[in-house]
């Protein structure tokens, strides 16, 4: 597994220096935009064939093959998708049969797992139970919509 | 809609009645009847109004062995090419689709609640008299993930045949 470190940005620098000497703090008492201030990012899988793709749905997994995204448009991703509700997630945002994944850590050093389906959708989870549904309208391929 | 060949069976992916009917005045998709968990049916839309519920069609002759599946994943182009055949060619679709939805949670790790046995007795009854009174197939009633590219866990537990 490989990691990229990128620099967190002003604001996840200035929530890093007051919580530098905590441990992550509760999701009830964090900011929201404290969860879009990603620091790095590791990739555990790539062109892997989400897991509701179902045989004779065209879910071949030679489908995902182009699948594969770069670690700065993970990123970009991860800090700047839109978030949404899971109304929209669910049932208004297609599921592509492709995703790839991986894990995070935030500016604060709380840690957590990124899911990106092939869609624009992503799901990112933390270890404090917070979890966010995101879509990024501006992703274009290897995206397909 | 000026003909009606099917019905659609959602979950609204919201807790409670309200929460769809907040998204629905939001300008959100929405579709002609909800119901509720204790088993309520709510009339959101005339039965002839089109509304946006279905998304982009997937291709109805991969499903049904007719036709080879597409090389790459492309929901816009096959939408498309499906929107340019006649029902029942392709799926029913925004055009010619009755949608109902059932209210129901969903949480992104499990995917969507089942459906309560309330709302699966009153889809039934909603189906059926659909059926009779619109003279619709009983073979046009559809799953939303089957017709188009969602959630899997939609409407998986939802039962309309006695």
């Amino acid at each position: 597994m490989t990691r990229w470190r990128f620099p967190a940005g002003v604001l996840g620098m200035a929530v890093a220096l007051v919580m530098s000497s905590a441990q992550a703090l509760p999701a009830a008492v964090m900011a929201p935009s404290v969860y879009r201030s990603v620091s790095t990012i590791s990739i555990a899988a790539q062109s892997e064939l989400e897991a509701q793709a179902e045989a004779g749905k065209a879910s071949d997994s030679r489908i995902c093959a182009a699948f594969k995204l770069p670690p700065s448009l993970i990123l970009r991703v991860l800090r700047q998708a839109t978030e949404v509700d899971s109304r929209t997630y669910a049932h208004d945002l297609d599921v592509a049969p492709c995703q790839s994944r991986g894990a995070l850590q935030l500016a604060n050093g709380l840690q957590g797992s990124w899911i990106i389906n092939m869609s624009g959708s992503a799901r990112v989870e933390f270890e404090d139970g917070r979890i966010l549904l995101l879509h990024c309208r501006f992703c274009g391929k290897p995206f397909a919509r | 809609m000026p003909a009606i060949h099917g019905i659609i069976v959602h979950q609204t992916g919201g807790p409670t009645a309200d929460s769809a009917f907040n998204s629905y005045k939001a300008g959100n998709s929405g579709a002609h009847l909800l119901i509720d968990l204790d088993g309520t049916i709510y009339q959101t839309a005339r039965l002839n109004q089109k509304t946006w519920h279905v998304g982009k069609l997937r291709a109805r002759c991969v499903a049904e062995l007719k036709c080879s599946a597409p090389k790459k994943w492309d929901p816009s182009g096959t939408n498309k090419t499906e929107m340019a055949k006649a029902w029942p060619d392709r799926y029913p679709s925004n055009e010619d689709a009755i949608g109902i939805e059932l209210v129901a949670r969903f949480d992104a790790k499990a995917g969507y609640d089942s459906a309560t046995n309330e709302q699966n007795a009153a889809l039934s009854w909603l189906v059926s008299e659909l059926q009779a009174s619109l003279g619709l197939n009983a073979m046009e009633v559809f799953r939303h993930p089957d017709v188009s590219y969602k959630q899997s866990t939609e409407a998986a537990s939802a039962k309309w045949r006695p």
